[in-house]
């Protein structure tokens, strides 16, 4: 059973065609060569598939791609790494992970992007408490965490600026 | 994994129960964070899929005269952010924000997890205390049972091959109460809990009055109410003795499965005065038990 379902993956419309219950880690990788999106544990324990889902009221959440199937984002918009940076421009999210030294392998790292991105669109100014909380479904088996939260650290400042420096 | 089976998302309930009363093997994918991993493990072999998050009816919480109802497709990250579960409440949209982590907060259902019904499930203590209710939908009508009722042991409830769970009715408390959510996991970070724990007491300040709710997990197949030992604690003073004989009740009542990957049985009674003695001091203040 194939079903055509329509999703905007990074701005642009996609139309697969595939069975409804494929989960969209599944389709972004083998139908769409988005191999950006990780393939980690594929039961939602490790974070590595992370994408932000928009639905139609324009709430936007990050969440595991493993555990969403296909059928279930007709219409609706993903984000994955690839759709963050401007052309060659970087995000400032992916400016300070490079900055801080906040990559190693780099399996985890566009999951723990995304889920800063979503972080900070919800909440510009996160705790400390926040922010580990916030990071507690994704697993990093490199760094031990002190560089990526020194990046999120960074990041958060570096979106702040950019923020005020748009509204003058 | 392999896809042998039938798809449909109906859009409204209506719909939806027709399908449902229409195929007995249908399975219901709500948030997906259990039913896609059981699927792919070979541990459920459906034959219809039947995505129920497009009725966007099932999804929100309100205020009605007697109780708050909370739709069986909110998230865990709703129910937490909730102004609704706040005050007496809390405790139900804490466990939510402890459950599994951030990203599956955003897709994981309040439905999914009472379904579901593990013995650790982090609703379904604090539901029990609250006394709150489920509601049951179907092509001929609804029923609602009490969620002690309704949860009968692990991934098995009441809940008949023709009805959808749509709603969680929680009971609107008009007398002082207090409640709490307590919980052991191995790690900080993500992980279901060893042993969990809730405790709710309305009139607390009043001692002739005062009613006390417990509901421990995964020390039973399903939620554990200590009755006799929440008469006990109700109308006398809490004091030492009273705290090791209710430990002791319950020590008898309960009988934690040996292969447990979480915690061993022994492990599990130490904790039982534990969560007795923090639950009790966080809701009426400082007792004194040494």
């Amino acid at each position: 059973m194939k079903k055509k379902i329509t999703f905007y993956l990074n701005n642009e419309k996609v139309v697969v065609k595939c069975h409804p219950l494929k989960t969209l880690l599944k389709v972004l990788r083998e139908d769409l060569n988005h191999t950006e999106v990780k393939n980690g544990c594929e039961q939602g324990e490790c974070g590595a598939c992370t994408v932000i889902i928009e639905d139609e009221d324009k709430k936007s959440f990050a969440t595991n791609s493993c555990l969403v199937a296909i059928g279930q984002v007709e219409g609706k918009k993903i984000v994955t790494i690839k759709g963050l940076n401007k052309e060659k421009e970087l995000h400032p999210i992916q400016k300070s992970f490079i900055d801080e030294g906040a990559v190693q392998c780099g399996f985890c790292t566009p999951g723990l992007i995304l889920v800063t991105k979503s972080l900070l669109d919800n909440n510009p100014n996160p705790t400390d408490e926040e922010i580990k909380y916030a990071i507690s479904g994704n697993l990093c088996r490199c760094t031990g965490y002190i560089k990526i939260f020194a990046a999120i650290k960074k990041a958060i400042k570096l979106v702040k600026k950019i923020r005020n420096s748009k509204k003058i | 994994m392999f896809l042998p089976f039938d798809y449909q998302s109906p859009k409204s309930l209506k719909e939806c129960l027709k399908l449902i009363s229409e195929n007995e093997n249908a399975h219901i994918l709500a948030g997906g964070t259990d039913l896609i991993v059981n699927i792919r493990s070979g541990k459920i072999i459906p034959q219809l899929v039947v995505d129920i998050k497009n009725i966007s009816e099932l999804s929100d919480i309100k205020k009605t005269d007697n109780y708050i109802e909370i739709g069986s497709l909110t998230t865990m990250n709703q129910i937490t952010k909730s102004s609704l579960l706040k005050g007496a409440y809390y405790l139900l949209s804490y466990a939510a924000s402890i459950m599994g982590c951030y990203e599956i907060r955003n897709r994981a259902t309040i439905g999914g997890n009472i379904i579901n019904a593990s013995p650790g499930a982090e609703t379904l203590n604090p539901l029990v205390v609250l006394s709150a209710k489920v509601v049951l939908e179907s092509t001929s009508g609804q029923r609602i049972l009490s969620i002690e009722e309704f949860v009968c042991g692990p991934n098995k409830t009441e809940i008949k091959k023709n009805e959808l769970l749509t709603k969680i009715l929680i009971p609107i408390v008009n007398e002082e109460a207090d409640g709490v959510y307590m919980r052991r996991q191995r790690v900080k970070g993500m992980d279901l809990a060893s042993v969990n724990c809730a405790i709710f007491i309305t009139n607390k300040s009043d001692i002739k009055k005062r009613k006390i709710k417990i509901s421990f997990g995964t020390v039973t197949p399903k939620p554990y109410r200590p009755i006799k030992v929440e008469q006990l604690l109700e109308n006398n003073k809490i004091t030492k003795n009273l705290i090791l004989e209710s430990v002791k009740i319950i020590n008898s009542e309960i009988n934690p499965r040996t292969t447990s990957l979480r915690a061993s049985p022994e492990y599990k009674k130490f904790m039982i005065e534990y969560f007795l003695v923090e639950g009790l001091k966080k809701i009426l203040g400082e007792i004194n038990v040494n």
